[in-house]
């Protein structure tokens, strides 16, 4: 998985069987118009190249799509906890 | 320890695996998976997300440090069946308090070892996740194949519904307390559509107190800040809020998070009155 922000590239624990199709929305690089304003595409699977997160830059929200609390698995993803505390310090 | 009793497990494309039973006898069908992990195997079988799936451990040898009280990442056990390659004879650990094969027999499911669980994974991988039969009361590879392909697809199963708590609960009765390290401490909602436990301690790590709500809650009743406030400080930037008394509630909810089921979730991140929905 790919965190297109920052450019690292982390091992996360998967566990699903659908994904999000963003080539329905109109896109300008990496942000989509979507009925729910725009959305920052984030995350990205390497391997099957499914979306893997995103984060709404209109509302405050964020969403992945796999398990950044682990347990098991590595702990890569962990920073999105403090992104979530982030999103609603600023909010 | 001698071997179980014989066990099969067949895939909707035809391939047939035979192995021994450990776990509770029977049958089960649903989605085969896996799981690469060399441990944490409790955390698996207890894995909300896992409901409605026969899970293969690719690893070759699982229940090792046995069970403990500690692990498990929500009240019971979901996966539909567990299949391994090889148990552990002896489980071995400080804090063990019983043994892999326990747990799914106290759980009613069926476990099978001495099956090529790397094959298995491979097979996963190359064709994707496919119907699935575990069974040690069928060892006919074509009838038990016959009934893997009249199972309904996972494709608009209502998984969330079946897994989610039925009742509010504040993440501290179950987590402890959110740290005040980082300063305020904010106050959310988590919708339960399979939420593991760790979502709740990392979210406590984060200075960030949930309230745990049943996944078929009405948004409406969150945002209307319809429970009750802990007797505890006030946070910085969440306003208290009054109970309905409806339900026993504990902790606060404005702003939403959620954890979703497997389609696509996400941490939620909605301040009160937005609605957010993730899903690990």
């Amino acid at each position: 998985m790919k965190d297109l922000r920052s450019g690292r590239v982390e091992i996360t624990s998967h566990n699903h069987g659908f994904a999000v199709e963003p080539d329905g929305w109109p896109r300008d690089g990496n942000v989509a118009r979507t009925p729910f304003g725009r959305v920052e595409l984030t995350h990205w699977n390497l391997n099957d190249g499914t979306l893997e997160g995103l984060r709404c830059l209109d509302v405050p929200a964020l969403a992945v799509q796999y398990h950044p609390e682990a347990a098991p698995g590595p702990h890569d993803a962990r920073y999105l906890f403090d992104e979530f505390r982030a999103l609603m310090a600023a909010a | 320890m001698t071997p179980g009793p014989a066990a099969l497990l067949v895939l909707e494309d035809g391939s047939a695996f035979r192995g021994t039973a450990f776990g509770a006898a029977g049958e089960a069908f649903g989605e085969a998976v896996f799981n690469t992990g060399m441990s944490g195997y409790q955390e698996v079988l207890t894995d909300p997300s896992y409901a409605g799936q026969i899970v293969a451990m690719t690893a070759p040898h699982q229940g090792n440090y046995g069970t403990n009280a500690e692990d498990p990442e929500s009240a019971r056990v979901h996966v539909s069946g567990f299949v391994v390659r090889e148990v552990a004879r002896r489980a071995s650990n400080w804090r063990a308090n019983g043994s892999l094969a326990e747990e799914l027999e106290r759980a009613g499911v069926v476990g099978l070892e001495s099956v090529d669980t790397r094959r298995l994974t491979l097979s996963l991988r190359d064709r994707g996740a496919m119907r699935c039969g575990v069974s040690t009361v069928d060892l006919d590879a074509g009838s038990l194949l016959e009934r893997v392909r009249s199972q309904p697809p996972m494709e608009g199963a209502d998984l969330a519904k079946g897994v989610s708590s039925d009742e509010p609960y504040a993440a501290r009765d179950l987590v402890g307390p959110a740290s005040d390290e980082l300063g305020a401490v904010y106050r959310v909602a988590a919708y339960d559509f399979g939420l593991k436990r760790n979502i709740l301690r990392r979210l406590a790590a984060a200075g960030i107190e949930a309230t745990v709500v049943p996944a078929t809650t009405p948004a409406a009743e969150v945002r209307s800040g319809g429970y009750e406030t802990p007797p505890r400080r006030r946070t910085g930037s969440t306003p208290p809020t009054s109970c309905s008394g409806r339900r026993r509630c504990s902790g606060s909810a404005w702003g939403t998070s959620c954890s979703g089921s497997r389609s696509g979730g996400g941490r939620p991140s909605y301040r009160s009155g937005t609605g957010a929905r993730t899903s690990p």
